[in-house]
């Protein structure tokens, strides 16, 4: 514990010295972009919105090309993507879970019903409208549910939200990934080809050439 | 030389001897953890950190082989074993319930009597591995390495003990034909269980099932 | 001394962490995806997937290490701060014996390069790894958690099973090389059996054991499609749910470093280490010594390596291509089907090895 929080702390107390700022700033821009680049996600679903989430992970859209892959223990966990509706039943555990995490933690609420209690459940008895009621909240990605492009490019957002942050000092505004996100497809084609098997030929179910 | 009394030639740093003494330490001091810590997991983790450190005598004593054993044997499978018996029993991460005033020193008592008794033996024996060398009519008082490699066990337990230790092995095989007849789950004939269900078929079945056990 | 004890851990921790990055990577190519792309050079990572993301397990590390470090407060605090310390020592310790390569310069005949070539190597590389158990064992009992618990009680019935038949599996080469030491039967291989110099490899007469062996082996180091310990399924990582940051990644790194010491004993005991088969260079004349000293030693150095990585890669493969065995399963595979057959396989290569010894001349 004590030499954790000392590696931890090192730099906050480097920073005072004067002209350690030369040095520690290439530090940590690294530490920083190292934290960007290996968000573990929790392996953790609630509705519909959960399917989007396992096609995101899966071979055609790839999380893992952010450096991105699942755990199922909160604890080794960076970022919570709340997938899907968070019912009153549920809210005490996606807080429990939350409160799981260790730090730096950031969570996505991805879909209407998690920004906001939905499209659907506006009016509803059980369920929590909106999961920023419980916890805080970082990105929030419109559709109901979002496509993966959406959920992608709410993950750049955090990844972004991951550079400057600081612990223990106040995270900025929320980023909200709107509904044109949704429309088009502009997640990561821009910085690498989304495929690398061109070669590959799809096949349709009857074993032909898919178009 | 692999352990040698003379701390005090500093011309050559003695580290066989340097580590010698820190393994005794650690075994003490461990084995003394093992009887007084108050949580019998911390006093399963004590004994392990003994045991580990008598692997380390034995490398020092220039019998890796005994070394290796004592690590597979004790470490992984006699104290992993305990820890997992002492940690299938209820209430093991509080501490020990205080024990009456007498205990202690009836523990006391039992320890000196028997540290007594291995005195009497340890000082009573000759050591110099006699018992080894005489089979081969090559007795020496002193630490012979070559006695000691893994290739003179093999033979040495091979031919002239090779009685004992088939008769060891026999006495283990007999443990492990007991333990299976503990461990296995008993045929029970359909009229002792007393379903319904099963209870036609009682008649016919008992002359199947096997009686002798 | 403690220069080579400095090398022995940067060696074990940077290929640790290129087994992750390559890991991750052919868990990609598998699944017809890319793997981890955006965390390194772009200009690379357009050309070819192999050449993207080379950062991303420097990432990992990075951000495990300034991650917060969790000690929840009803836990056992001496066995949750032990255990990741055991493990990953044991994962170091295991490396001694390890022959990497072997050179005959200034030398009258081959030395083995190894940190320690101890004459018991077989015996130490099996005892190290019970270390291991005990920590998994403390590590997920003392979380106080039970889901940890349980992928701890798995991990010692598994481990403590499988370590039976792999001991028998490596039985057959210590007796037909005569000898516990690793470097000395890296050596018996390169004779060749029968007079033939090909057959020298020991997976030849002892096929059923390297089977065996290869089986256990994945079993002993957790990995899938025995990773009952940590299934994220029904467990959510098992014996390590409670561990987070920097004593997590020692059990991560730990894992893959075993990994690799599977592979690297896999390629001593079957597969003739350093040596090339049909090539037995006479101790006396090194190998091109008139092109760089220590030629042959670089020469094994890269045999071991390619060796050891071609069964690395075949671990990889079927990490990713079959499913879980489900326990009782496990236990019904190690004991009724793999431990009679290692132990025929035992009579084998004691029959070899006798027929060698008779027409052929002794092999050591």
């Amino acid at each position: 514990m004590g030499l954790m929080g000392l590696l931890n702390k090192g730099s906050v107390y480097a920073e005072r010295l004067p002209g350690a700022s030369i040095v520690m700033a290439p530090v940590n821009w690294g530490i920083d972009n190292a934290q960007a680049y290996s968000m573990w996600y929790m392996l953790f679903g609630l509705a519909c919105c959960a399917i989007e989430l396992m096609a995101t992970g899966s071979s055609r859209y790839d999380f893992d090309r952010l450096g991105m892959f699942y755990r199922a223990s909160p604890r080794q966990s960076d970022v919570m993507l709340i997938a899907g509706t968070v019912t009153l039943k549920m809210a005490p555990r996606v807080k429990m879970l939350y409160e799981q995490m260790s730090e730096p933690r950031f969570v996505v609420a991805m879909g209407g019903c998690a920004s906001n209690g939905g499209p659907f459940y506006y009016d509803s008895y059980s369920v929590l409208k909106g999961v920023d009621k419980i916890i805080p909240v970082d990105v929030y990605i419109a559709g109901c549910p979002p496509r993966p492009e959406a959920l992608l490019q709410g993950c750049l957002a955090v990844q972004k939200k991951v550079r400057t942050y600081k612990l223990g000092q106040p995270r900025g505004a929320a980023i909200r990934i709107g509904q044109e996100a949704n429309a088009s497809r502009l997640a990561l084609d821009n910085l690498v080809p989304p495929r690398a098997f061109d070669d590959l030929q799809i096949l349709d179910i009857r074993g032909q050439k898919h178009e | 030389m692999p352990f040698s009394m003379d701390i005090y030639a500093w011309d050559s740093f003695p580290i066989d001897t340097l580590l010698f003494w820190c393994f005794a330490a650690v075994m003490l001091i461990s084995g003394l953890c093992v009887v007084t810590v108050k949580r019998v997991f911390h006093a399963g983790i004590a004994m392990i950190v003994c045991f580990v450190c008598a692997a380390g005598i034995y490398a020092l004593l220039g019998c890796p082989f005994m070394a290796a054993l004592q690590l597979l044997v004790y470490v992984g499978a006699i104290a992993t074993m305990l820890l997992f018996a002492v940690m299938l029993t209820d209430k093991m991460m509080e501490p020990r319930p205080n024990t009456t005033f007498f205990q202690p020193f009836m523990g006391l008592f039992a320890s000196v009597l028997l540290f007594g008794l291995l005195w009497l033996t340890v000082s009573s024996s000759k050591f110099g591995f006699a018992g080894w060398a005489n089979s081969t009519a090559a007795s020496s008082s002193a630490i012979d390495i070559t006695s000691l490699s893994t290739t003179n066990i093999g033979l040495r337990l091979l031919t002239p003990y090779a009685v004992p230790f088939e008769l060891i092995s026999v006495i283990i095989l007999a443990t492990l034909i007991a333990a299976i007849a503990l461990a296995r789950k008993e045929d029970r004939s359909p009229a002792d269980s007393g379903t319904p269900a099963d209870a036609p078929a009682s008649p016919a079945e008992p002359a199947s099932t096997p009686a002798k056990e | 001394m403690l220069i080579a004890l400095i090398a022995i851990y940067a060696a074990v921790s940077v290929n640790a962490l290129f087994l992750i990055w390559l890991e991750r990577k052919i868990s990609g190519r598998i699944q017809r995806r890319q793997g981890p792309m955006l965390c390194g050079p772009k200009m690379m990572a357009q050309k070819s997937m192999w050449l993207g993301g080379w950062f991303a397990t420097a990432c990992d590390a990075t951000k495990l290490i300034f991650k917060e470090d969790i000690i929840p407060s009803k836990v056992d605090r001496l066995g949750f701060i032990l255990a990741p310390i055991v493990v990953m020592l044991a994962a170091i310790a295991v490396y001694v014996p390890i022959p990497w390569s072997a050179t005959s310069y200034h030398q009258t005949e081959q030395v083995t390069f190894a940190f320690a070539d101890l004459n018991v190597g077989l015996l130490y590389i099996v005892a190290v790894p019970s270390l291991t158990v005990f920590s998994i064992l403390t590590a997920g009992w003392s979380s106080n958690n039970k889901y940890s618990m349980l992928g701890g009680f798995r991990s010692v019935v598994q481990m403590l099973s499988y370590e039976i038949p792999m001991v028998f599996a490596l039985m057959g080469p210590i007796i037909l090389a005569g000898s516990l030491s690793l470097g000395d039967i890296v050596k018996a291989q390169t004779q060749g059996l029968f007079g033939i110099p090909f057959l020298g490899w020991f997976i030849i007469p002892s096929v059923i054991g390297a089977a065996v062996y290869f089986i256990c082996a994945i079993a002993e180091s957790n990995r899938p499609p025995f990773d009952m310990p940590e299934s994220e399924q029904e467990l959510g990582t098992g014996f390590n749910t409670e561990y987070s940051g920097m004593r997590f990644a020692m059990f991560y790194l730990a894992e893959f470093s075993n990994a690799f010491v599977v592979s690297s004993i896999f390629t001593a005991v079957f597969l003739g280490g350093w040596s090339i088969p049909g090539i037995t260079p006479p101790p006396e004349l090194n190998l091109g010594f008139c092109i760089l000293p220590y030629f042959d030693l670089l020469v094994g150095l890269v045999v071991f390596s390619i060796k050891a990585y071609s069964v690395l890669l075949i671990l990889m493969w079927i990490r990713w291509t079959f499913v879980r065995v489900r326990p009782d399963h496990l236990m019904n595979f190690g004991w009724k089907f793999l431990l009679p057959l290692s132990i025929a396989n035992v009579i084998v290569c004691t029959v070899i090895a006798a027929v060698q010894q008779i027409y052929y001349g002794g092999l050591s």
